[in-house]
């Protein structure tokens, strides 16, 4: 692919007629300086303007205002509730496990989750409380170790549909929503 | 270009850099960029004040509101609607049942979607308190926009 070559480059024309040119070596080059600026201008410009680490987002449901809030008919309550120090894991009010905030917590806890989600292969959302000193980074953590399985995980087989069809599942506790907003 | 060498020749030796390939190659690169500049489905840029959790989430920002809680203050699609002065919020922001300024611009942003679906990124420092998050997030949810979307670096 020569571009180039194409319109770009050198094109002397040598009594080919077409040119214009006659017998005496005409040049008429075509005047690349403009497009050589252009080009070094816009190249480092674009490379400059690339994100090098990509953007994502998680989904979060944020509670609606209690007016509006309808009665849930599952018995199915998954809480977390993330301090500064600690986090509680509480299934129907009762408390499961306490895992102090430490390097790696989030493993303990997604393993934790993933226990929970083997006897509740249904349910797929996960209440959120954190308290207030709780940094951002951490309950991207926590989310993070809630909503899916790793690869290093035992895989989760789901029956789905009318014939039982074995599906693998991906997702523990996708469906995220954040307590203790409005309080 | 003579260098003197060639005088016995009686000839000009004319040395022409051949810019061809250097051409093609630059014509290469600009259409990459290009494209990937325009198709990239990931709009939102990292802004210098704010430094963003790690996620494992790899899904794209769609095109909807951002709302940025940096060290400086509150911003929707890049304009201030509440200042943090030296870095702190107020503890009027802090005890806040609703922001107004917020709330009167999601109003805005809601009643000028036809598309609306409650949806509201959020690109926040990842050392934000949750208390700084809250007052935010509530006037969200009051004003209709319960679906938020924390942003994120994608860890690699």
């Amino acid at each position: 692919m020569a571009f180039g070559s194409a319109g770009f480059g050198r094109s002397k024309a040598r009594g080919h007629g077409g040119g214009g040119g006659g017998h005496g070596g005409h040049d008429d080059d075509l005047m690349i300086t403009p497009l050589l600026d252009l080009f070094v201008a816009l190249i480092p410009f674009l490379i400059l303007s690339v994100v090098l680490s990509k953007i994502s987002v998680v989904d979060v449901a944020v509670s609606k205002p209690v007016a509006v809030v309808k009665k849930t008919t599952t018995n199915f309550d998954l809480r977390l509730v993330v301090g500064k120090t600690s986090a509680n894991i509480e299934l129907n009010g009762k408390k499961v496990k306490t895992i102090p905030v430490a390097a790696g917590w989030t493993d303990e806890l997604h393993a934790e989750l993933v226990q929970i989600k083997k006897s509740n292969i249904d349910e797929f959302q996960i209440r959120i409380e954190p308290a207030t000193d709780s940094v951002l980074e951490d309950i991207m953590g926590v989310m993070d170790a809630a909503r899916h399985l790793n690869e290093s995980d035992e895989p989760i087989i789901k029956k789905d549909g009318p014939e039982g069809k074995p599906v693998k599942l991906k997702y523990l506790f996708p469906n995220v929503v954040l307590r203790g907003v409005y309080s | 270009m003579g260098f003197g060498f060639g005088k016995k020749r009686q000839q000009t030796a004319s040395a022409s850099l051949n810019l061809t390939p250097m051409i093609d190659m630059m014509t290469i690169l600009l259409v990459f960029l290009i494209k990937n500049y325009s198709t990239d489905p990931s709009y939102l840029t990292n802004t210098q004040s704010i430094e963003l959790s790690r996620t494992t989430s790899e899904t794209s920002a769609p095109d909807k509101p951002v709302l940025i809680i940096g060290k400086d203050g509150v911003l929707l699609d890049g304009q201030t609607l509440v200042s943090f002065p030296q870095g702190v919020p107020s503890k009027a922001y802090l005890n806040a049942k609703v922001i107004p300024e917020l709330m009167d611009a999601l109003e805005v942003k809601k009643s000028s979607d036809a598309d609306f679906t409650g949806t509201l990124i959020l690109q926040a420092d990842k050392a934000v308190p949750y208390t700084t998050l809250k007052p935010v997030l509530r006037t969200a949810g009051v004003a209709g926009f319960n679906d938020i979307k924390f942003a994120g670096v994608t860890k690699e």
